[in-house]
């Protein structure tokens, strides 16, 4: 059984831990840290458009407040360029800054703390190696008490652990390196786990779903209604690899932003294995949705009758507007059309947005559109929004009754739900929270107690002296 | 507060009149835009056109009694007066984003040789500034929208190096030719022409936030998905960095002010509410016939009794054919490639340049509507449309106009829904064009013969008049016998501009957009250093 572990932990160490970073020459050493950055997505929350890459200034808007993030390049004054191992380690796994400040949780410390010494250092390796970029970043914004980084350590008693990776012996070493790349580098809970009241991860439901910036990430657990259950192993790779999967999903949104800066570089076999892990996890099934989100759709019976001539009675303005804002490249009958280089206009019949039990991130999608890089050229479908420059722009009435239209046609009928109140709140892109509210409140109303109390001391001395 | 509403007024939120906001509120100005008609949504337009039974040119843009378009609905019907031998309909529509909802985006340079047609040929008259001084701004306006095209043609049509001279390669790559447009190709190639691409707006990859083409083949009279450039788009650019625009605002009056200054525009709202608005300059670009219609309504800017005259266009000869073999028109868009063999010469001197321009329409309604005249129907009505649409040939044969005094836009006695007095068009064609008759009619033949024709369709011999206005403010060195001077400032009022193809001095025989286009960006760098 030992020796069955050492030969698992060697095959997985080969295949992504470096065996010793000392017998390493530099050059393999930057080139591992940068695979290591890549699948951990540094760039999408430390670059951001206008800013040299790494210099942060990425603005993260969350309920307790705004957080940008940092430079993470070689430069000694803004940067990390004068930062020890150490430090940098101590960073990356246990939340903690340079000068031994609690860093937020919005860096995901929660994750990377599993990583070795030597990934770690890889990585450290990597970013040094980039052009060194003097550049400041605004400073946060955080809403009451949060500002202070106390209130952190107050987190981190529920919600982290500092422990390293370490292979699980009763799975394949497949499976173990796909948990690595999901769990620790890729850090895909942070997005696709549920939150606690403490804003923590809820570990018990894990990948059972989560929202980010307004957008929902789905369950992508083996559930065959909540999750992903029905998407063979070649489905998920083909996805994550291209942010597609032909007939039922284009990504789009924040996840979009992962596929184009760090999935679609990963190797073949690591997005095999990370389909694998993402099979091995426990079945989720979540309180909404009756079926798979890609199982739903057929054509509009009328669709001869589309012009207003013959309009729904009972639902005229978002069929209307399918017919003429979307049907010229999402086809009448939402079958999509052929496109050119074999990129299609993608269908809405078994589309995995409109099948989803809730329609925010159709919402979104319209609202937003969808933009991703890829290999072959650029996937996009233009944005609905008031910045539309073609003339496209849809009040929060429309984009409701085009959504329900969708979803009614297209998706899960007891999902057609929208409002225009909440297409306005996903347009301001809200971000709620109970937490943040109630800290706010109570520890307002602890300063108003305290208060009060010092006056009335302070009222009883006066009086006695 | 400042004395002036805006630095900068344009009259006219067409691609032009945007263009030039765009500079000027990008290098820091404060623009306002006048727009006698209202704002639309794509979608609306295109449910208006699939509910049109007829499928016209410009009759499901909203039809305004206040702000009629040059035709298409009852009461633009009856907005212009025509009084010349030759009716014309100049095609362009008002509202925000101007004519270019309805066009095919084609998008040509001019030729060096096309601005010294007095100095090279002895007809008609030089432009006052050079091909070479146009050429950055050609470049710029080709970027701001994203052209696609092919930097390696011979544009001239000498089948030669890459021409006319580029600084910068087209932003976008051309598109593929549809199989339609490969077998014209070579049928021309086949004659000793040259066919090559024709540049244009309709995205070839997504750019400035167009989609690609999805080859809908409805570019005019409107894009349903947006991927052709469209004169809202450059509205949107402009309002991005802080132009203003105020739609249902007709301009009816130019005010004269201290220095020969314009002091004022005075507007009218739809339901006849006045005001009055000032800024440091003011440009028009409200196209080639309401420009002078307002410069004619104020009494400003004509001491040269130039303005509305020298109207040109290209007149064209249609050529319409069955061909033997399955040629399959209707896919794709609906303008790809031309013959410009033509299009510079010594010919010049006798009679117009020529240019083939292929157009790749859907023929099925008309063929349909002429196989039921001649008392076909049932399924020999099916065969014989699927069999006759699909062999349908149609290419344009354009001429250009020499600039004529006589022909004009005046002030006509009707009046419009705001009380305002419509054109009155005298519009004819010259001999110069009327010339080149013989030669487009003898390529018209060798074209039978190389797609060996079954059946000529509509009449090849009836000059038409196409929606290009131009020369109607002309440019010009010489006041007296010019509105605008090189830099399109007239040259009564130091503060009043003219960005429309209504400055041209000369038509040649390519669409007017990108001329435009460069003149305004030119014109509005001038303007954002006065003002």
């Amino acid at each position: 059984m030992r020796l069955h572990v050492c030969i698992l932990a060697a095959v997985a160490a080969l295949a992504v831990v470096p065996t010793d970073s000392a017998a390493l020459p530099d050059g393999a050493l930057i080139a591992r840290g940068k695979y290591l950055a890549t699948a951990a997505d540094c760039g999408s929350c430390h670059s951001m458009p206008g800013r040299l890459p790494f210099t942060g200034g990425n603005a993260f808007r969350t309920p307790f407040g705004t957080i940008y993030s940092s430079n993470i390049t070689a430069d000694r004054k803004t940067g990390i360029g004068a930062w020890s191992d150490a430090e940098f380690l101590r960073a990356l796994r246990q939340g903690i800054g340079k000068s031994g400040e609690q860093l937020y949780p919005a860096f995901p410390y929660a994750e990377f703390t599993g990583l070795s010494d030597r990934d770690g250092l890889a990585i450290k390796a990597y970013l040094l190696s980039l052009p060194a970029a003097e550049a400041w970043i605004p400073q946060n914004a955080m809403r009451f008490p949060f500002g202070n980084r106390a209130t952190i350590r107050a987190w981190k008693l529920v919600n982290f652990r500092d422990s390293r990776f370490v292979a699980d012996p009763s799975v394949s070493a497949a499976v173990n390196r796909g948990r690595f790349l999901a769990g620790t580098l890729a850090h895909c809970n942070e997005c696709h786990t549920p939150r606690n009241m403490t804003m923590g991860l809820d570990n018990g439901h894990a990948l059972a779903g989560g929202t980010v910036d307004g957008w929902q990430a789905y369950n992508i657990t083996p559930d065959r209604v909540s999750g992903i259950g029905r998407w063979t192993s070649a489905d998920i790779v083909s996805y994550l690899s291209s942010g597609d999967l032909k007939g039922h999903a284009e990504a789009a949104g924040p996840m979009a932003e992962v596929i184009e800066n760090s999935l679609r570089f990963l190797s073949r076999d690591d997005l095999e294995a990370i389909a694998l892990y993402l099979k091995s996890v426990p079945a989720a099934r979540g309180p909404e949705g009756v079926s798979d989100r890609t199982s739903f759709g057929r054509p509009d019976p009328d669709r001869l009758t589309f012009s207003a001539a013959v309009p729904d009675p009972d639902h005229p303005v978002g069929r209307s507007l399918y017919a003429f804002a979307c049907a010229s490249c999402h086809g009448l009958d939402g079958r999509g059309l052929p496109g050119r280089d074999g990129r299609d206009y993608p269908p809405l019949i078994g589309n995995s947005i409109t099948g989803a039990p809730n329609a925010d991130n159709l919402v979104q999608t319209i609202l937003h559109g969808a933009y991703r890089r890829d290999r072959g050229g650029i996937e996009y479908m233009p944005p609905f929004d008031n910045n539309s420059r073609l003339s496209n722009a849809l009040s929060d009435d429309d984009v409701a009754a085009l959504a329900n239209y969708l979803v009614r046609q297209f998706g899960d009928p007891a999902a057609a739900t929208m409002t225009a109140d909440h297409v306005a709140r996903l347009r301001r892109g809200d971000a709620a929270s109970t937490l943040a509210d109630v800290t706010e409140l109570a520890l307002g109303g602890l300063a108003l107690a305290i208060g009060a109390g010092a006056l009335i001391f302070w009222r009883r001395r006066e009086r006695s002296s | 507060m400042s004395e002036f509403d805006a630095d900068v007024i344009i009259v006219g939120a067409g691609i032009l009149g945007a263009l030039a906001a765009y500079r000027l509120a990008a290098k820091g100005k404060s623009v306002m835009i006048l727009e006698a008609g209202p704002r639309v949504s794509r979608w609306r337009v295109l449910e208006a056109f699939r509910n049109a039974p007829v499928k016209g040119f410009s009759n499901f843009y909203p039809e305004i009694p206040g702000v009629p378009k040059s035709s298409g609905g009852r009461y633009s019907d009856q907005y212009l007066e025509n009084v010349g031998p030759m009716k014309w309909d100049p095609g362009y529509l008002r509202l925000v984003g101007g004519t270019t909802w309805h066009w095919s985006s084609a998008f040509w340079r001019l030729l060096p040789n096309d601005f010294k047609l007095k100095t090279l040929y002895g007809v008609g008259r030089d432009w006052p500034i050079s091909y070479d001084e146009l050429e950055p701004w050609y470049t710029l306006a080709e970027q701001i929208t994203g052209c696609s095209g092919n930097a390696a043609d011979d544009q001239s049509g000498h089948a030669g190096q890459s021409f006319p001279p580029r600084s910068a390669p087209y932003p976008l790559p051309p598109e593929q030719w549809s199989r339609y447009t490969k077998a014209v190709a070579t049928g021309f190639d086949g004659l000793g022409y040259h066919f090559i691409d024709e540049p244009h707006l309709r995205a070839t990859q997504t750019y400035g936030g167009r989609p690609a083409c999805a080859g809908n083949n409805n570019c005019s009279p409107l894009c349903p998905i947006g991927a052709m450039f469209s004169g809202d788009m450059a509205v949107a650019l402009a309002e991005e960095v802080g132009a203003r625009v105020l739609p249902q605002t007709v301009a009816w009056k130019l005010e004269l002010g201290p220095g020969r200054r314009i002091a004022g525009v005075h507007t009218m709202a739809h339901d006849g509410t006045k005001a009055r608005r000032t800024a440091r300059a003011y440009i028009l670009a409200a196209h080639a016939i309401e420009t002078p219609k307002l410069l004619l309504m104020s009494g400003v800017a004509n001491s040269s009794d130039m303005v509305g005259r020298n109207l040109m266009t290209h007149p064209s000869l249609i050529y319409e054919a069955l061909a033997r073999d399955e040629m399959w028109p209707g896919r794709g868009p609906v303008q790809q490639g031309s013959v410009n063999d033509l299009r510079d010469g010594q010919h010049r001197r006798f009679h117009s340049a020529i240019r083939y321009s292929s157009n790749n329409r859907v023929p099925n309604p008309m063929i349909a509507e002429r196989l039921i005249r001649q008392g076909i129907i049932g399924s020999e009505l099916d065969k014989r449309i699927r069999h006759d649409s699909a062999r349908y040939i149609n290419f344009i044969a354009g001429t250009e106009s020499l600039p004529d005094p006589t022909r004009r836009i005046t002030l006509s006695n009707r009046r419009d829904g705001l009380g305002l007095p419509t054109p009155r068009i005298h519009m004819d064609m010259d001999d110069y064009a009327r010339a080149s008759g013989n030669r487009i009619a003898s390529d018209f033949s060798r074209i039978d013969r190389a797609f060996a024709i079954s059946e000529a369709l509509g009449d090849r011999t009836a000059w038409r008049l196409p929606a290009h206005p131009m020369g109607s403010t002309i440019m010009g060195e010489d006041p007296a016998v010019s509105v605008v001077d090189r830099d399109c400032r007239t040259h009564d009022h130091s503060n009043l501009f003219i960005t429309s193809t209504s400055v041209f001095p000369s038509a040649a025989v390519v669409n007017p957009t990108l001329t435009g286009a460069a003149l305004a960006l030119r014109t509005a760098e001038l303007v954002s250093r006065e003002t």
